[in-house]
């Protein structure tokens, strides 16, 4: 079918602007292939929309504050760094002030003061050298779950024993931070400052995106299921061999080997949204599904019971109905002591 | 420091002043992100401050910083692999700054070039469009916020486009 050119004219800068849906983006990438004129039209079109753009972000940038970050970075404003640096490169060149040799006018007292000032100002630099390391915050989640928000603006759920280290600020290259247990990361994007995890040498480079971690999983196993974006999975030193990971896949180390599927475990965020869903699932997996986001030791005292399948949704239901609901169903007995709940019964045919 | 070699530091900032525009606006030719470029460009700043001392006021410096500010993009491409799917994968359409050195002069030229282009526009097309590039509003919001159809937004855009495609010349 033939279309007004204007339609065309429309879709490129629809297309340019991000209002083009698949159909029209197919639609105008064939009409640009069918003629050399509409390529030309397109590219002409793609330039100066471009040249536009990019004339409006370097015109809007604000010089001042450009030339502050600078001056900032590059040392000119007396701050810590600066001071830091300076001790840091010129610990000759504080000898060479006092060698008497080289201040042959200087008065003695004067030699002295220096000398006496040096003594002083010695430990002090250490002591602020020291205190200028980078402070390294601990969070654990002891008795509950807790979400953080981590300096870059990255936010971290732990579930119940994970503990996160991480430093008050990221300098430096990397955004760099430790984990052991369970958690949910929504990295901040920076695409110049990749966020790194790591545990038991094993580490996760993250362009911002979210995804669930767990480095000790019930079988002992690091375990990681990504939500959105990208991460890079690799074993300490040696990011030459990192696998890559796609929305929806799972990435479990077992045995000194990254295996990459597809997640089918839909529950894998329950121990964060309180919602879970079994569709007929075997009690065995119902059992350590709801261990886990409950915190609770859960177990089947008859073999038996393995064979049972359960389906059913939960939403933010507690441990009591939920298990309410499975001794109806399946016509089981439950035994909850605290922190220990035991399943029994003859087993299902 | 040797005053007959090198940049002072308000000599630097004249430099800074004058260049960090053209500066941000060739980074971003390369690597389509602000904040990138704006991270790139402080950092080609920093390595040429460092290097003031040897460097000749009078001969090098922005040839210098210009290679400095492209090998930094090339590299943030290749380490974010952002050559591909970027834009409608029709090959090779990319419009890569094709000149080997930046250059100022092009810079203005085609800064101005743009304005007038968009100053020539209608007065509802240029309101339109400032909108949508400016203020970042999607066709709907536009539509909205002028009492306008849609489909009018889609017409006065179109219009701009094609109006600046015949006033910005590529070189």
């Amino acid at each position: 079918m033939e279309q007004d050119p204007t339609y065309f004219e429309e879709l490129i800068a629809k297309y340019f602007s991000g209002e083009a849906n698949a159909d029209e983006i197919s639609a105008l990438s064939s009409w640009v292939e069918t003629d050399p004129e509409h390529k030309r039209v397109f590219m002409e079109s793609k330039y100066s929309w471009m040249a536009s753009e990019e004339i409006r972000v370097a015109e809007a940038a604000n010089i001042d504050l450009e030339w502050e970050k600078f001056q900032k970075r590059a040392g000119m404003v007396k701050d810590h760094d600066e001071f830091e640096d300076r001790f840091a490169r010129d610990d000759r060149d504080i000898e060479l002030t006092i060698s008497p040799s080289h201040h042959l006018t200087i008065s003695r007292f004067l030699m002295r003061a220096a000398a006496v000032l040096l003594i002083l100002a010695l430990p002090s630099f250490l002591l602020f050298r020291y205190l200028s390391k980078p402070v390294i915050k601990e969070l654990a989640a002891n008795t509950g779950r807790i979400e953080a928000l981590l300096p870059d603006g990255s936010t971290v759920m732990l579930n119940t024993g994970a503990t996160i280290k991480y430093p008050e600020t990221f300098k430096g290259k990397k955004r760099a931070v430790n984990l052991e247990g369970e958690a949910y990361f929504d990295v901040a994007h920076n695409a110049l400052k990749p966020f790194i995890i790591s545990t038991d040498g094993i580490r996760v480079e993250v362009k911002g995106t979210s995804f669930y971690i767990n480095t000790h999983s019930l079988n002992g196993d690091f375990e990681l299921v990504l939500t959105t974006g990208k991460v890079e999975l690799y074993f300490e030193n040696q990011s030459g061999q990192a696998r890559v990971l796609n929305p929806g896949e799972r990435a479990v180390i077992r045995g000194g080997q990254i295996i990459i599927n597809a997640n089918r475990d839909a529950n894998y965020m329950a121990w964060k949204t309180r919602r879970i869903a079994f569709s007929n699932e075997l009690l065995t997996s119902v059992a350590a599904t709801l261990s886990k986001v409950y915190q609770a030791d859960i177990r089947l005292t008859d073999p038996a019971l393995a064979q049972c399948r359960l389906t059913a949704t939960f939403d933010n239901q507690s441990l009591e109905s939920v298990l309410n609901v499975i001794k109806a169903t399946l016509d089981v007995n439950i035994r909850n002591s605290g922190s220990l709940v035991e399943i029994s019964g003859k087993g299902c045919r | 420091m040797n005053p007959e070699h090198g940049l002072s530091k308000s000599q630097f900032e004249v430099l800074f002043r004058n260049e960090y525009k053209g500066m941000l606006f060739f980074a971003i030719s390369y690597v389509k992100e602000e904040e990138a470029a704006k991270e790139i460009v402080q950092e080609a700043f920093i390595n040429l401050w460092e290097k003031r001392e040897s460097i000749d006021p009078e001969r090098e410096v922005k040839s210098y910083l210009s290679a400095s500010v492209r090998n930094r993009c090339l590299n943030f491409l290749r380490d974010n692999k952002r050559f591909a799917g970027t834009l409608l994968s029709l090959g090779g359409l990319l419009p890569i700054p094709s000149s080997e050195e930046y250059n100022q002069i092009e810079f203005r030229e085609l800064s101005r070039q743009v304005n007038n282009a968009i100053e020539e526009l209608p007065e509802k097309c240029r309101e339109v469009f400032r909108l949508n590039r400016f203020e970042q509003m999607k066709y709907q919001q536009i539509a909205d916020h002028l009492q306008i159809s849609v489909k009018t937004v889609e017409t006065q855009m179109s219009k701009a486009l094609a109006h600046l495609r015949t006033r910005i010349k590529r070189n």
